[in-house]
């Protein structure tokens, strides 16, 4: 309150260049213990005024830099460029804050180079439009954000091992499977064997999947259909022309632990309509369709326009393993599961994930 | 085994691959498409010597693209110089193909009997050199 009423009162003019003086020692004076290297320059480049942080930073006495053009502190292959900026700044100049301007280096006394952030605030002065810069060395912050990328991109490289190898498994023992089955002759095993060996390579599929988009935290399920459903018309020697199979997916990712039983429970049904839907050379499609219904909410449907289930094939208690396997997978997705026997066949599956 | 297709039958093919039962199963898978498998290597150094012999009279090559770290491609120059028809078996997905070979046909590990079977009438079949 009392300096404002001193600004009301007009001072002699022998204090209005004391009042000066004063003020400009105080600007100095945060200037110059400023935990930034700071430098302010004439409107032409010229340094006019820097801080003890900027002697050290770029390793000059403050003498050899009074003077001097601020060129002197970028690298020779950037100066047409600080030319250039420094022409858009006074075209419009205004505060430019640190940060606000990436890739800058700064060019010390012994020739080394840094990375710097670095700030402008425009000061308007009797002589023109000083410039204020403020400087930051940025060589431990860049060299901690190389240290963690290197460490993430190591992560992700561990973990595409880890996916590749829990599929190069699965298809170990769908190999040992295979090899089983080429020692019998019993059709009513073969088949057995055939089915497990398509419900492991369903399992691999999900993880060729995720080692292949390089997103190791959800499957690209479309992705996955795609590759699933031509492989189990072939396994069951359907010809693509009778039955055709449609994969309709909206762009859906799902986390691994709803992909897996999410994979089977097709892997089954489509299996179903293989074997049952389509006899005695009966023609028809197979579709699978897949989108979000809201952000946490996922709706998946196998359906055929094959002859129906029949109404003595039990649902909940199922004598077929492909049916109860079918069951007990839609409850560990905690869907609601609908079932149209005929006209089309139509299982429907809705459940939640995390968005 | 399963199928047999008679465009495949009398095929001498080798086979390079590291993983010992999933070579043991292509070589079941081939020799029931009625296929002669006149080798199995998993190694660049045992599938050179392989590739390298002319009295093997190869129609064809399946090959691993990675064999325990090692990859499969100087036995692919190898056979392509020498005319033989190859194709790959890769876990490591399409993209993770060298660029001079991602025109040979290759088929996603895993992969079923009807699969492989598929692949090869489409690559090998019309390169029949007896």
């Amino acid at each position: 309150m009392s300096r404002h009423g001193q600004a009301l009162k007009k001072p002699p003019p022998a204090n209005i260049e004391l009042a000066l003086e004063k003020s400009e020692a105080r600007f100095r004076g945060v200037v110059e213990s400023a935990p930034y290297a700071m430098v302010m320059t004439s409107s032409d480049s010229v340094i006019e005024m820097v801080n003890a942080e900027a002697e050290r930073l770029f390793g000059y006495d403050r003498s050899e830099l009074l003077g001097r053009s601020f060129e002197m502190l970028t690298p020779e292959r950037v100066r047409e460029e600080r030319r250039e900026q420094r022409r858009a700044f006074y075209a419009n100049p205004g505060p430019r804050p640190i940060g606000s301007r990436p890739g800058e280096w700064g060019l010390r006394k012994d020739g080394t180079e840094f990375p710097m952030e670095l700030g402008l605030n425009p000061l308007e002065t009797e002589d023109g439009i000083k410039v204020l810069s403020a400087i930051v060395d940025i060589s431990d912050r860049r060299r901690q954000e190389e240290h963690i990328n290197a460490a993430l991109k190591e992560k992700e490289l561990l973990l595409g091992e880890v996916h590749h190898r829990v599929k190069n498994n699965l298809q170990v023992i769908q190999s040992l499977l295979y090899l089983q089955s080429s020692k019998t002759r019993d059709e009513s095993v073969i088949r057995i064997l055939t089915e497990s060996q398509n419900r492991i390579k369903s399992m691999a599929l999900i993880y060729q999947t995720l080692y292949t988009s390089k997103d190791f935290s959800r499957v690209d399920f479309g992705m996955f259909l795609d590759s699933l459903a031509p492989s189990l018309v072939s396994s069951y020697s359907v010809d693509p022309g009778r039955v055709s199979l449609a994969v309709r997916t909206a762009a859906c990712f799902l986390p691994i632990d709803a992909a897996i039983p999410c994979g089977l429970i097709v892997n089954e049904l489509i299996s179903n309509a293989l074997k049952y839907g389509f006899p005695e050379g009966r023609r028809g499609q197979i579709e699978v369709e897949l989108a979000h219904a809201s952000d946490n909410q996922v709706v998946m449907s196998v359906s055929d326009n094959g002859v129906g289930l029949a109404e003595d094939v039990a649902l909940e208690n199922s004598k077929t393993l492909g049916l109860q396997l079918v069951t007990l997978l839609a409850e560990q997705l905690h869907a609601e599961m609908d079932v149209s026997r005929a006209n089309p066949t139509r299982f429907r599956f809705q459940f939640p994930v995390a968005s | 085994m399963m199928t047999q297709a008679a465009s495949l039958h009398g095929l001498r093919l080798l086979v390079v691959e590291d993983e010992t039962l999933v070579a043991m199963m292509l070589e079941v898978m081939l020799e029931g498409f009625g296929c002669d498998v006149v080798g199995v290597a998993g190694t660049v150094k045992r599938g050179l010597a392989y590739a390298s012999d002319e009295s093997l009279n190869l129609d064809g090559a399946i090959l691993d693209v990675n064999l325990g770290g090692e990859e499969v491609y100087p036995i692919a120059q190898r056979l392509t110089d020498r005319g033989v028809p190859i194709v790959f078996c890769t876990g490591y997905g399409l993209k993770g193909l060298s660029p001079s070979f991602a025109h040979i046909p290759t088929l996603a590990k895993p992969y079923l009997a009807e699969d492989l079977e598929g692949l090869l009438l489409s690559a090998l079949a019309s390169h029949r050199s007896h």
